[in-house]
């Protein structure tokens, strides 16, 4: 498993059919925290990397 | 010797009291116009298509005919009570002067018809448009391109700060504007996200964005633009950029509160993917923008400002189902939610959603620091007490009723017993859902 970011922690718990779930809860750094499961996380991360980056206006 | 001819000719005899010769008999003859009384002259008209109008009692002239394509009117202001009018321009005087008014049938109105402002539930296609909800807070501060979410539904990017601003147009209704500025970063804006679901109305159609603005700092132009995602919702994703139009050009962006608007079609791909809309302050290190009104509308007329919902509340309650933050405003002891004693070490906690939300939320916004929050409760017939907790994630996550399983420190729960988990001590402690779509 790749490491996490020093902001991102992991817990898991026992959910309520036994299983057990992996959550990661972020550190956003001004006081807040993000809580999501980290099947959810590990999706957002993947679509961010194929993100445009934004270079101004485009010929009008 | 004399020839009779065949042909009927009338006689003529002298009417001594009207002092003039009257035929008698048949065949043709001829009339001057005072011999008939009330009689029209035909050179009353004098071109194709003219008309004979009466300009009072008795009393009748000639109403030219008008341009092409023009339509005649009532108008009281005329000789004749009508006028020729190019189709668009006012029927009703001091009427559409008023941009982004519609016609109205009136009876107190001479022509019937009179002019007003277009105010209607559901032609915003922008939730929160006049900046009225700020779930996650009133001013946010980032080191990031990547921004974040600011006044609800309005993600921000390139920014140093965000912050909710008093400043707004005089005499527009409004109560606050966002603030957005930036130095270090090039593209301070203002990202409206509208999901596919939503957009699929709009998609392939002429629109009208629209949106006040005013230029606190910098000279950078004053541009707008559409993009649309190449997946489906995929905000955070790649994107397409297709283009818009500068607003305001650089220098010329104005200190004083103006409303801009441009008219564009949005892109077919919006249907399946989503929409994106941002007004950006262009290639600038250090700019400071207010902005408030922002409107999408289907049509080529900016029209009056609509809050998307209707209403103030309705608003709030359609933003509730991208996100929402349960706060401690109700003091200490405020209740975030109720349930059952999982294990010894943590509970189930139900939470219900002030609206069903517009897909299974993905995260949950809370504090980072637990300090104040507990769990209250016991076993049965045992007087309640506080246990401190430790941790809050996801047990099932529901558009409806989210269930969370939260721990405590040192143990001591009951297992099915019954707890709260509530604000023992701070009430600065919140609890947010976001079903957002990035």
């Amino acid at each position: 498993m790749a490491s996490l970011p020093d902001n991102v922690k992991l817990l898991t718990t026992t959910g309520i059919d036994g299983s057990e779930v992996d959550h990661v809860i972020i550190d956003n750094g001004d006081g807040s925290s993000t809580v999501m499961f980290k099947s959810v996380w590990d999706a957002q991360q993947e679509l961010a990397q194929t993100a445009t980056p934004y270079e101004g206006k485009i010929a009008e | 010797m004399t020839t009779f001819s065949n042909t009927n000719n009338p006689a003529y005899i002298w009417d001594a009291f009207n002092q003039q010769w009257v035929p008698i008999g048949t065949g043709p003859h001829t009339h001057g116009t005072g011999d008939v009384p009330g009689v029209i002259p035909n050179t009353t008209v004098t071109a194709a298509g003219d008309m004979i109008v009466a300009t009072g009692a008795g009393v009748v002239t000639r109403q030219g005919i008008g341009s092409n394509n023009t339509i005649l009117h009532v108008d009281n202001t005329q000789p004749t009570g009508m006028a020729w009018v190019t189709p668009g321009t006012a029927l009703v005087t001091g009427g559409s002067t008023n941009d982004g008014t519609i016609p109205v049938a009136s009876s107190t109105a001479t022509t019937g018809i009179a002019w007003q402002t277009y105010m209607a539930a559901g032609k915003n296609f922008i939730l929160n448009g006049a900046c009225d909800w700020w779930q996650r807070g009133t001013s946010f501060s980032s080191g990031s391109p990547t921004g974040g979410w600011t006044a609800d539904r309005i993600w921000v990017q390139d920014y140093t700060s965000v912050s909710r601003s008093t400043d707004v147009p005089s005499g527009q209704g409004f109560a606050y504007s966002i603030n957005i500025a930036n130095t270090g970063f090039n593209y301070p804006r203002a990202d409206i996200y509208i999901p596919a679901e939503e957009a699929v109305f709009i998609a392939g159609k002429t629109v009208t964005f629209s949106v006040w603005a005013k230029n606190i700092s910098g000279n950078a132009s004053l541009y707008f633009e559409q993009q649309v995602p190449t997946s489906v919702n995929g905000f955070n994703g790649s994107v397409t950029n297709l283009g818009g139009t500068t607003l305001a050009a650089a220098g010329s962006f104005s200190g004083s509160w103006q409303r801009y608007s441009y008219t564009f079609v949005v892109s077919s791909t919006a249907a399946t993917n989503g929409l994106i809309l941002h007004p950006v302050r262009d290639a600038t290190t250090a700019s400071s923008t207010n902005y408030t009104g922002f409107q999408l509308e289907v049509g080529t007329q900016a029209t009056s400002f609509s809050r998307a919902g209707g209403a103030y509340g309705t608003d709030l309650l359609l933003c509730q189902r991208y996100y929402h933050r349960h706060t401690s405003s109700g003091g200490l002891y405020t209740n975030f939610g109720w349930g059952q004693g999982a294990g010894t070490g943590s509970a189930w906690i139900q939470v219900q959603h002030p609206v069903p939300m517009r897909a299974t939320p993905s995260s949950i916004d809370i504090p980072t620091s637990y300090s104040g929050i507990t769990l209250y409760g016991n076993s049965n017939n045992v007087a309640p007490t506080f246990y401190p907790v430790t941790s809050v994630v996801f047990d099932i996550a529901d558009a409806e009723i989210s269930s969370l399983n939260v721990g405590v420190s040192g143990g001591g729960i009951t297992p099915s017993a019954f707890y709260r988990m509530i604000n023992q001590s701070s009430t600065a402690w919140y609890l947010g859902f976001s079903a957002e779509v990035r």
